[in-house]
Order: C-alpha cells, then structure tokens, then sequence
C-alpha cells in the first residue's frame, strides 16, 4: 500500500476477469480477488512460512512426557521407601497418571505445591515430569524442605525425596476423630437440635462416617469426605450451613498442644454459585468464639490458632452463613506440637 | 497443468470426497459425545414419522398428535438434521455399511465434506479457484473442526449452511439483470438460506449479514428527489433486492415445511424454540482458571478460544487476510470484503456480547471459519504469487514449500489429538499441556468415556457404572452396538454401590463428582486417557480403587 495518498484511494488494478467481477455488475464496489501489492504478498507469504515453521517445529519436536512404562519403576521407587504420614505431590499438577500406581496414598496435584501444608509431615516425595520436579527443588528448599534423595528412574521422571526441616507431631486429627464428636444444630435463640444419626457412609457414599441432622439430612450433615478446595480434592470435614443459626460440631476431650492448624474454605461450586461468606467459628473451652470469615473466594483458607499446651478442653467449630443456600463448605483441622514439645 | 475452472471444480469434489472418506474412516475411534446421544433418540423417533407417512395411515401423519409422538423431543432444534441422521442411518443400516452410530454420523460427515465445498464456492465466486482450494484445506485441517465433523451435531453442519448461504445470497445480489439464470439464482438463494434455517440456530444471524451488505454496497446516487404525480416530490429509493425477498419470503417457509412440529402452532413452537435459546442456560467452562458460571462473560472469550485453538499460520493469515478486508472494505467500499468481514466477525462478536450463554467452546462460532479460511487463503496466495513473481526461476518450489507450511500445523495438530480433538491447544498455547498450564477447559460431552468402554466391558456381572457425563442415550448406543454387555447398568451417580466411575479429571465444574468416586469407590485409577501426559479422565474400579496396583 506504499506510495499512496491517504486522502485520495488510488485506482485497483483490473486483473480480475470481467466475467467474475462483482464490480462488474455494481461498478462502485471493489472486487475481493485484486491481488495485494506484491511487497505485501511477500510479507504474507513470510508470515506463512515462520508461523508454519514454527508451528511445525512445535508439532514435531514438543515433549509428550515419559511412555505409561516408564511409569511402574518410578513409582515402585516411592512405594518402596513410603513411610505412614508421607507427603506425595505429582507435579505438574495437570499430569497424574502416577496417580494409577500411588493413588491410594493419596498423593496431591495441586498447582502451586509450594502452598501446602508441609509441616504436618515429616517427608515429601515430588513425583515429577517435564522437569518440574527440577524446578521445584529450589522453592522446595525456601519452603522448609531439605532433599535427600533424588533419583531419574526413566526419562522425563524424577523422584526427589525431602526430610521436612522441622516437622510438628499431628497429635489430634479432627476428621479422623468425627465418631467422638457432638454434632447439633443450634438455632438463633439458643435452641439446640442434636444431629445425632451416625451413619457409616458419609454423603457421598464413602465408608467415612457422617452424623445427620433431623431434617434435610441428604445436606444438612457433618462427614469427612472429598471435596474440591480451589484446585484440588482435599479429604476435610463438609459441613453445610444451616438456613438459621448454626451447625456446631463440637469435640469433648480434646488433648491440647499449644497449635490448632489446618484449612477451611468453600468447594469449587460454592465459590461460584454461592452468594454469601461462611462465618467459621472456633471455640476452645470457655474461651470466646474465634471467628474467621472464609469470603466466597476462599477455597483453602489457612487457619491457626493458639491454644493451652496441656490439659484437654472440648473444642467446638461453628458454621453459619448469612445466605446458606449452595455454600458447600469444608474444612481440616488438627491440634499440632512443634519439635520438641512434650 | 493448467488449472482451470472445470479442473477446481473436480479437484474440490474430490477433496470433499475425501474429507468424507476420512472421517468415515477415523470416526469409529471416537466416543460418543452427550449431544450426539440426544440426536440418536431423536434421529429415531423422528424418522419414526415417516413410516406412518408411508402407510395407509398417511392422513394421520399430519395430525398435531401424531407429530407429536414422534417429533416433542428435543425441539429446541429443528427437525431437518435429526431427519438427515435418520435418513443416513436407514441407508448405512440397510447396505450394511457400519455400525448404528456410524450410520447417523454419516449425514454429519456429509454436512462436513459440504462445508468444504460451500467454502470452495463462496471463495471461487469471491475470490478464485485457487484461493477457494486452499481455502478448503485450510478449514479441514483445523483439528477441533476435524473432532466436531465426525459427529451426528448441528455445528458442522450449520457452518456449511452458513458458506452455502453466503455463497447463494451474493450469487443472487450481483447477478446481471439480463442473466438467463438470474430467476433461478434467487430463488435458490431463499431455499439455501430457508435450509440453514432449519439447520441451527445461529443462520438467523445471516440476515444481519445480507442487510450489512446491501446497506454498504447501497448505491446512494440513485437517491433523488423527483417530481410526483400531485405535483410533489417523491424520494426515490433503489429498489430492495430481490436475493433479500427471496431470502424473506422463501426462508421461513422452508423452515416451517422442514419442521412439521411447528404446523399446528406455528407462532407458539416457534416462539418456543427462539425462547428456549434465549434463555439458554450457562454451562461452566474453565477459562484461564476461573470457572465461569455466569454472566458478564469477559467480551474477549471468543478471541481468546480461537487464540489458543486454531493452528497459528491460520491465526496469522487470516488476521493479515481480514486487515485487508477490512482496508479494502472502508477504503474501497468493496462489497465482498464487507460479506467476508461479517462473516467472520459477526458469530464471534455475538460471543463478544457479555450475556451471551457460552455453552460448550469453539464450535458454537465455527460459522466463522470458512470466510477466515477465505481470507486466510487469499493472502497465502497473494504470498505464493508474489513469490513466484518476484523470483521467478526458484519461487515454484519455495512457493510449494511455504503452503505445505503452512499447511503441516493443522495437520500434525490432527495426527496428534485424534481421537480426543475437541481438547486440542494449538502451538500458541503449547499443544495439550499448554492449555492446561493455562487453565484452560480440556474436554466437553463426555465423548472422552469412549476410551474406558472396552475396559467397563470386561467387569464381572452385575456393573452398575457412574459413567458421569456420558450420557444414557450414549450408553444404550454402546449396548445397542454390542460394545457393552447388558449385565453393565447405567448408574446416575457414583454415591451407590457401583461397580466403576468415569472420572472426568480436568473438567472441575464436575468435581464434585470426583470427590463422590474417590469417596464411595476409592482414590487409585486403574486407568486413563492421557494426551501428552496431561490427564482427561480416569476410570476407577471398586477394589481395585483403594488397594495397591498387582
């Protein structure tokens, strides 16, 4: 389009078949088939030819990760050296067939494994493709982690094994011990319902347990189960709240460590479809309520709190909304004594 | 060898042939999808009608009820494509051709072989022959095109109704008065476009596009002010053309002739059926991570997704290509730009609109590509031309270097994400593995359990299988073929005792069925379907779920 004057179009050449041209027949209109200036062409043709070759090259050269043999050998690594209470993340997180041969260990794939909770563990296994694993080593390391073991048991698979720097002792998990809870439904003026039917299964047909409230029991329940949190299934306590007042599952006896640690938050659908936060609240012994608002878009909030560190104490969660309908929440929790506590 | 008109001609119907060929070879790899198990049921219940036509209950055919009984599923599409189905199952059935499922998908085959040749027509009529073939492959070898023209659905087969209907429509409205043909042109332009009515949906847009055009090619010096017979002066306008009457009058009737649910109630099922898309409800769709559930939609969702899926050279080309359509349409007044630009951007504009239901990725504005294809192809030419022109002794065999090019991406995107295409990423977004790290949606409509089915063949009896977004229909088309035994029942979903879940790992707006197979069959796969190692779906088995591999 060089040397043309802007204000003035310059006249189309007349290489189109008159036959064909729709100028022809609507002589103001300019036909689609005029050729682009030849230093136009070349440039297309030359955008053709880089993005072809780029795209080409792409095709034929990017890294589909490891065969599904290579898998067993590496996975047979971490089977092998597994300790009760390991850590297992398959990074990157999109790319878990390793969950096939480790699934019942429960490995995580979450996005960011830099975000997990490491110190409730006292050894991390990274399984890793494309060379995340590699990559991860460094952020690893700043988050507390220190490698002993690193082994590439097949192309494009590395097993690293990390000691956590200083793991704290879980002494009191609280979805494992959902039986020993009280479970009731308090209303708004002080009226307790007790949610009292235990149940094996829990609301997704798991062998977890579940304590039920009277009415509305297919959601209106206290259960260990797998829910979503943000990028990943988490097994955490799923407690709905109730239209009014609150559902508080309440735990007697509970041996106090100085640490309640863990996570809370909405499930995926709840961040989406729900329209209001969740009011969590912790209460241990005759302390007062503490209350952690988890806003719609917290999906795995990070909760602590400081408690006695002896004696025991019945330690109660409380969870309420001011608009319950489709808030899905969830949370895991547990009481933690840093290294060398008694 | 010289190409000439005839020769193109040829050379695209055997192109088409092909494509078809192709996708009769390659579709029994493919799972069924959940739209296509809808179209199944309909495809048979609606031809159901005809054996009542063709009987000696021919009168009752036409009562409302005996429409009804055959033709009130799903209305929220018109009749004529689930006929076709039917019609290409009765023929594939009958000459024992291939399985059921083969037998519908073949009249999506067919649609998709049309809608290279109605991109070969409207780009040989716009442009030339040349750029209509190369047009023609560019549009075959877009791998998400490719997954979606092995289905017995509706998006195929309305972009090669939308083509055809551009084509006829500028066919008529440039045609020479004095054109023998002329009548025929635009009578043939209203029974196309009357067609793509009855196809989808979306060809109710194609009149924006008609009334655009005029509009821009309005010749305003005819215009005038001229003495009336009061003694006044009338506005003389130009005459409305009659590729538009046509359009106007012939389209709705063939619509309505093609769907005979709508005879007894033609206002109210029709109302019924523009209502229904109006108020279409959003599917959740993975987009950079957020999970999109509602409106605002961001504007730029259908860019992005065109971004991410179409091979780069034709990203690249077709943006050059619409550059100077869009040059040539302000700075020329060129009609045919102006047909080209409104077709390309008017279906990705409507997607643009941030209310608009987004409900299942690329192939809702796949109208759009045979014109990008167009344009695309037309600067690919004029780079080939200029090539040979200004080198005249090497340029042939740079020139055939550079299409093959820009060619091969397509190509190798197909070899590479068959059979589970409709997750394909392209370069730009780094293949499979890119659109996850992007967070991007990997899969729709189930078709990906197709992978599992053999595997859920071999559990013990009684298999009562979550099979999760595969639907009912889909499964009694796997029975129906003999692929699933009858002791493998359809479970509605995984909190039951059954037997194995699909998992449909990277579509999260179904996470929580995951979290419900975890929890009631256990957390270990026993296997999946991975592309470039990035996960589709699992299957889980119960005991194998929560115990060690062997």
């Amino acid at each position: 389009m060089s040397g043309e004057s802007p204000a003035e179009p310059a006249p189309l050449p007349t290489r189109v078949p008159p036959s064909r041209a729709p100028s022809a027949y609507l002589p103001h209109l300019a036909p689609s088939a005029i050729p682009s200036p030849r230093p136009l062409g070349v440039l297309f043709a030359l955008a053709a030819a880089l993005s072809g070759l780029y795209g080409t090259v792409f095709w034929l050269t990017h890294d589909e990760g490891p065969p599904a043999e290579a898998f067993p050998p590496a996975a047979r690594l971490i089977r092998d050296g597994y300790q009760s209470g390991d850590l297992i993340l398959l990074v990157p997180f999109y790319a878990t067939r390793a969950r096939e041969l480790l699934g019942d260990l429960h490995p995580v794939a979450p996005r960011d494994p830099t975000t997990e909770d490491f110190r409730g563990h006292r050894r991390v296994w990274v399984f890793g493709l494309f060379g995340r694993g590699i990559e991860l080593r460094e952020r690893l390391g700043a988050a507390g982690l220190v490698l002993e073991a690193s082994e590439a048991p097949a192309p494009g698979i590395t097993v690293d094994r990390y000691q956590v720097a200083a793991p704290w002792e879980v002494r009191y998990d609280f979805t494992a011990h959902l039986k020993e809870a009280r479970v009731y439904h308090e209303y708004p003026e002080g009226r307790r319902e007790p949610c009292a039917t235990w149940t094996e299964k829990n609301g997704q047909g798991g062998l977890y347990g579940r304590w039920a409230c009277p009415h509305d029991a297919e959601w209106f329940y206290v259960a260990p189960e797998w829910h979503f949190m943000g990028d990943h299934q988490r097994l955490c306590l799923w407690a709905h709240p109730p239209s009014q007042g609150r559902l508080v599952v309440s735990y007697p006896n509970v041996p106090l460590t100085g640490h309640l640690y863990g996570h809370a938050g909405h499930t995926l659908n709840s961040s989406v479809f729900a329209r209001e936060r969740i009011d969590f609240d912790v209460r241990i012994g005759d302390a007062v309520d503490q209350r952690f608002p988890i806003r719609l878009e917290e999906t795995w909030q990070p909760i602590a709190l400081s408690t006695p560190t002896t004696g025991t104490a019945t330690v109660s969660f409380a969870v309420s909304s001011p608009d319950a309908g489709a808030n899905h929440f969830c949370f895991a929790l547990d009481l933690r004594a840093p290294p060398g506590a008694p | 060898m010289t190409l000439t008109h005839r020769r193109a001609g040829w050379l695209a119907i055997l192109l088409a042939a092909a494509f078809f060929l192709v996708l009769w070879k390659t579709a029994p790899d493919m799972g069924y999808t959940r739209d296509e198990g809808y179209y199944f049921k309909a495809a048979d219940e609606y031809s159901s009608w005809w054996s009542t036509v063709f009987s000696r209950r021919f009168l009752q055919a036409f009562s409302d009820e005996e429409i009804k009984r055959a033709m009130s599923y799903n209305t929220e599409h018109p009749a004529f494509l689930k006929l076709v189905f039917g019609v290409s199952h009765a023929i594939v059935e009958g000459l024992g051709l291939g399985p059921h499922s083969q037998g519908y998908r073949a009249g999506g085959f067919f649609f998709a072989a049309l809608s290279l040749l109605a991109t070969f027509l409207l780009a040989r009529l716009l442009v030339s022959k040349e750029v209509a073939l190369v047009a023609m492959l560019l549009l075959a070898l877009i791998p998400r095109y490719f997954y979606d023209a092995h289905l017995a659905c509706f998006d195929v087969a309305i972009t090669a109704m939308w083509a055809l209907s551009l084509w006829a429509f500028w066919r008529a409205f440039i045609v020479r008065e004095n054109d023998p043909r002329r009548r025929r042109k635009i009578l043939m332009a209203g029974v196309v476009f009357g067609f793509a009515l009855a196809t989808k949906l979306n060809a109710l847009f194609l009149p924006v596009v008609f009334v655009i055009v005029w509009l821009w090619t309005f010749p305003f010096g005819q215009i005038r002010l001229s003495p009336g017979p009061s003694g006044g002066r009338d506005l003389a306008l130009p005459a409305i053309p009659w590729v538009l009457i046509s359009c106007a009058l012939i389209g709705p009737l063939i619509f309505l002739i093609t769907w005979p649910y709508l005879w007894h109630d033609p206002i109210g099922r029709t109302g019924a059926y523009i209502g229904f898309h109006l108020h279409h409800e959003h599917y959740p769709i993975l987009f950079f991570h957020d999970l999109l559930v509602k409106p605002p939609f961001p504007k730029s969702f259908a860019l992005v997704m065109t971004l991410f899926t179409a091979p780069l050279p034709l990203l690249v080309l077709g943006t050059a290509g619409v550059a100077v359509s869009l040059w040539r349409m302000f700075w020329h007044r060129s009609g045919d730009d102006a047909l080209l630009l409104l077709g390309t951007l008017l279906p990705l504009a409507l997607f643009a609109l941030p209310g608009t239901p987004i409900f299942g990725g690329v192939k809702h504005w796949y109208n759009a590509m045979p014109t990008l294809c167009i344009v695309a192809a037309r600067a690919l030419v004029d780079g080939l031309r200029a090539i040979r022109t200004r080198w005249p002794r090497r340029g042939a065999p740079v020139a055939a270097l550079t299409l093959a090019l820009a060619l091969l991406p397509g190509l190798l995107g197909i070899l590479r994400s068959h059979p589970y295409g409709i997750g394909y990423y392209n370069e730009l977004a780094g293949g499979f593995r890119g659109g996850a790290e992007l967070g991007m949606q990997r899969g729709f409509w189930g078709g990906y359990g197709g992978a599992a089915i053999s595997r859920i063949a071999t559990l013990p009896p009684p298999a009562q299988v979550f099979f999760n977004r595969l639907n009912y229909d889909d499964y009694r088309m796997y029975q129906k073929e003999g692929r699933l035994p009858p002791h493998v029942y359809y479970a509605n979903d995984a909190k039951g005792d059954v037997a194995a879940g699909i998992d449909y790992v990277g579509q999260v707006e179904h996470a929580e069925k995951e979290g419900e197979i975890w929890s009631s069959i256990g957390t270990r796969p026993s296997e999946g379907v991975y592309q470039d190692n990035t996960v589709l779906i699992q299957l889980f088995i119960r005991g194998e779920a929560n115990r060690p591999p062997k």
